[in-house]
């Protein structure tokens, strides 16, 4: 008989709204073992992690600690159990120093702070970056150094279970390497790890088995040896399955969208992109995301000036067209997370709708007009009076894509624009990307589901670490070779 | 010695004045630490001073006057915490529905007690000989609370900034989510915080009411309670700052009085604002010096936003 799990996942669910982001998970972590959990943005690894550290509550399902049942109501159960979790965000307070940051999560404090207890908060931190002061502010400090008081603050924690939440996404390789050293030192203690990724560069480097997620499901699970990167990618993006006929094939007109050498700034930058887009041609941009296509999106749609190089729209600056206010821009623009990024909650719907136009004077759409528009592109419920933070994510995006996509823009960026959307509605806008095409736009657009790249796109360019490493034919290719180049390799060989 | 007896009088007055207002910022400045802001304060203030001057005319006892206001501040505070943190509602219209009501109590409650005698504390030492005249003055004027006002400001100032709950408290007014990730529950800090700021400005008024003018008058804190909301930004949400800048208020209602008895020739209601203005004055200096905000705890910026 072997020892039971440290800790095991049963049929756990989380729904947020109409959103199944955990469907009835099963996840089993052993003592001493490195699990990395892979998966895309908004496959629902944090959301999985959250509820095993308590700070969501599982819909269904149930978890066991040790092989007894536990129900975890908040972090401070977790942490009463060993389980400590770093967030991607909102991890450390800037207006705090760096050792009351430490402090608030140093397990051991007595009620009054004390020298000795100072001392013994920091001690992790001098480990590893004794130039830090500990009474510097955490706002006064770089980014890399930040994380480092991150990872401090994990050592302090003492878990048994480690949860790390995208540690590397903002790590120079360096400090990625370090961090990886230190998840192995940590499960050289006996220590359990859980490093929530979407880099293969992390899952190889550190961890012993592999959880990979995908759209709220746990589709593979096995040693790490057992997997190859290309069957890891395609567990995360999705199986080669045609589920479409191609459109008819488009006449393509002259270039109309170019990109010239341009070198794009950020945490994870873009470089030396030479692409160009033809009137009516739909070009897709695959890759891993956090390669570079953020800032390559912001950058084409004229929101941020390119470091070097250039964006021309009919052979004119895209960012000089921009700076004339009077217009609204020529680039219609869907980011990534459009909660975050494209709608303001508190507005209602048709203000929403008519924010692209805000610094035209062309007049507001009648509630009339806006009502048809949100019924065109299926926003539910469309109704234009109706606050915009009450709709769930999948409609958020549809209202995006109605005001983005409802005139006639001459180009279009579209950043992962059908992520979160159920099939028909991932359908609709994919075929409203197509139209637009067919009606003489240039559409860049970034994507997630090799599959869906495969059956609309004309061209399939792939990102890698912010540099264009492939420009393929959909018809000249397949998803594994995608996938290889999405991972890193070079190899052309089938 | 004419000039000491008169600088030490002007002192003693100054911590008089200030001593109900010290105990009202002391405990908004606690409030606001963890991003709520209590416009109600100027309410719990006016039930403090009328429900402490009834018990010390009815049982006699200036600690149990305190006390009594005190509890009554804080009780009137929940009222504040349900609707704001219960409920939901806006905080600035929560705050001043509770300064309202405050309002309206005191003065229907308030009238029984509207020129009634109580007793209050005696001075801190008296016939005071100590060789000082400067200090003779001031020891015979003061009473005990101002003392405990005084060194409250420490206190509270270690408790903030040394303490590990205060660490949480002040962890909470930066970023409910980190506080939740911390496995801190926030609304259950400020529900405490809101108490301990309602009970602090209870005591305030009472110490209005018993020691300081040992009357009650119907909506007598002036607005002694707003003034405090606006002086804890002054103080940059600083317990230790709290008393320099409460000095700067209490000093020049101090000085006023003392420019009333003078018989100068200006209208009594134009010198009474001059407590005020300087109010304002800190407030815009302190702002244009550190570049609006500095020191807000950062939950406490939404509220604005």
């Amino acid at each position: 008989m072997t020892a039971p799990p440290l800790i095991r996942l049963k049929g756990v669910t989380k729904r947020f709204r109409d959103l199944v982001a955990n469907d009835a998970i099963d996840l089993d972590i052993a003592a001493g073992e490195v699990v990395a959990l892979l998966g895309e943005n908004g496959a629902g690894k944090s959301t999985l992690m959250k509820l095993a550290y308590g700070y969501l509550l599982p819909d269904a399902g149930s978890i066991e600690v040790d092989g007894r049942p536990q129900t975890i109501h908040s972090p401070r159960d977790a942490m009463a159990l060993g389980i400590g979790m770093v967030f991607q965000q909102f991890s450390l307070l800037p207006a705090l120093s760096v050792l009351e940051n430490l402090l608030l999560a140093w397990p051991r404090a007595g009620r009054w702070r004390s020298g000795a207890e100072d001392e013994a908060a920091m001690e992790g931190l001098r480990d590893l970056a004794p130039e830090i002061a500990p009474g510097t502010r955490v706002r006064n400090l770089a980014v890399g150094e930040r994380q480092l008081v991150e990872l401090a603050k994990v050592l302090n924690l003492d878990a048994r279970l480690v949860i790390l939440d995208e540690p590397t996404s903002v790590l120079t390789p360096q400090e990625a390497a370090r961090l990886h050293r230190l998840v192995r030192g940590l499960a050289d203690q006996g220590r359990s790890v859980v490093i929530i990724t979407h880099k293969l560069a992390d899952v190889r480097a550190c961890a012993d088995r592999v959880a990979v997620m995908r759209r709220g499901k746990l589709v593979d699970a096995a040693a790490i040896g057992d997997r190859t990167n290309d069957q890891l990618v395609e567990a995360m993006v999705g199986k080669s399955v045609a589920r479409r006929g191609r459109p008819a094939h488009r006449r393509l007109g002259p270039p109309r969208l170019m990109l010239r050498d341009l070198c794009c700034g950020g945490i994870q930058p873009a470089r030396n992109v030479d692409l160009e887009v033809r009137r009516g041609e739909i070009l897709g941009i695959a890759g891993v995301a956090g390669n570079g296509q953020w800032a390559l999106a912001e950058t084409v749609a004229g929101l941020v000036p390119p470091e070097s190089g250039e964006v021309l729209l009919d052979g004119e600056s895209v960012a000089r067209r921009s700076e004339r206010k009077a217009f609204s821009s020529p680039v219609a623009y869907i980011p990534e997370e459009p909660i975050r990024n494209a709608v303001v909650g508190s507005l209602d719907l048709a203000g929403n709708l008519a924010l692209r136009s805000l610094a035209t004077s062309a007049p507001l759409p009648d509630p009339a007009a806006a009502a048809a528009r949100l019924e065109a592109f299926d926003v539910r419920p469309p109704e234009p009076g109706r606050r915009a933070a009450t709709l769930s994510g999948g409609n958020l995006q549809k209202l995006v894509a109605a005001r983005e996509l409802g005139e006639h823009p001459a180009a279009i960026v579209a950043c992962y624009p059908t992520m979160g959307l159920d099939v028909h509605a991932t359908e609709a806008i994919l075929g409203r990307l197509v139209d637009h095409a067919s009606a003489g736009a240039a559409v860049l657009w970034i994507g997630e589901e090799i599959d869906d790249l495969l059956a609309i796109a004309d061209r399939i360019a792939v990102i890698h670490d912010g540099r264009i490493v492939a420009d393929l034919l959909p018809g000249a290719t397949n998803a594994a070779e995608i996938g290889r180049y999405m991972a890193g390799g070079q190899s052309r060989a089938a | 010695m004419e000039g000491a007896e008169f600088a030490g009088a002007w002192i003693a007055a100054s911590l008089r004045a200030t001593t109900p207002l010290l105990f009202a910022l002391l405990g908004e400045t606690l409030v606001q630490r963890t991003a709520v802001i209590n416009l109600g304060v100027e309410g719990q203030m006016l039930v403090g001073a009328c429900a402490g001057f009834a018990a010390a005319s009815a049982f006699g006892d200036p600690w149990l006057a305190l006390l009594v206001g005190g509890m009554t501040g804080l009780a009137l505070s929940l009222v504040h915490a349900g609707l704001c943190l219960g409920a939901g509602a806006n905080q600035i219209g929560s705050g001043i529905a509770v300064w309202m009501l405050g309002l309206g109590l005191t003065s229907f409650f308030g009238r029984a007690y509207v020129g009634a005698k109580i007793e209050g504390f005696g001075p801190l030492v008296r016939d005071a000989d100590t060789g000082v005249p400067l200090l003779d003055q001031i020891l015979s004027q003061l009473t005990v609370t101002t003392l405990i006002a005084v060194a409250l400001v420490p206190i509270i100032g270690l408790w903030l900034f040394r303490s590990r709950t205060g660490l949480r408290w002040r962890a909470v007014g930066e970023s409910f989510e980190t506080a939740r990730a911390l496995g801190l529950k926030p609304w259950l800090v400020q529900v405490q915080a809101i108490m301990v700021g309602g009970f602090l400005a209870g005591v305030g008024g009472a110490v209005l009411s018993v020691d300081y003018t040992e009357t009650w008058a119907q909506d007598m804190t002036k607005g002694a309670g707003l003034v405090a909301v606006a002086l804890v930004i002054a103080a940059r949400w600083n317990p230790f700052l709290a008393l320099p800048v409460a000095l700067l208020f209490g000093g020049s209602e101090a000085a006023v009085l003392r420019l009333q008895a003078q018989g100068i020739d200006v209208s009594s209601y134009l010198l009474a604002t001059t407590p005020y203005l300087i109010c304002i004055l800190v407030v815009w200096i302190s702002y244009v010096r550190i570049r609006g905000s500095g020191g807000m705890p950062a939950e406490l910026s939404r509220i604005f936003g």
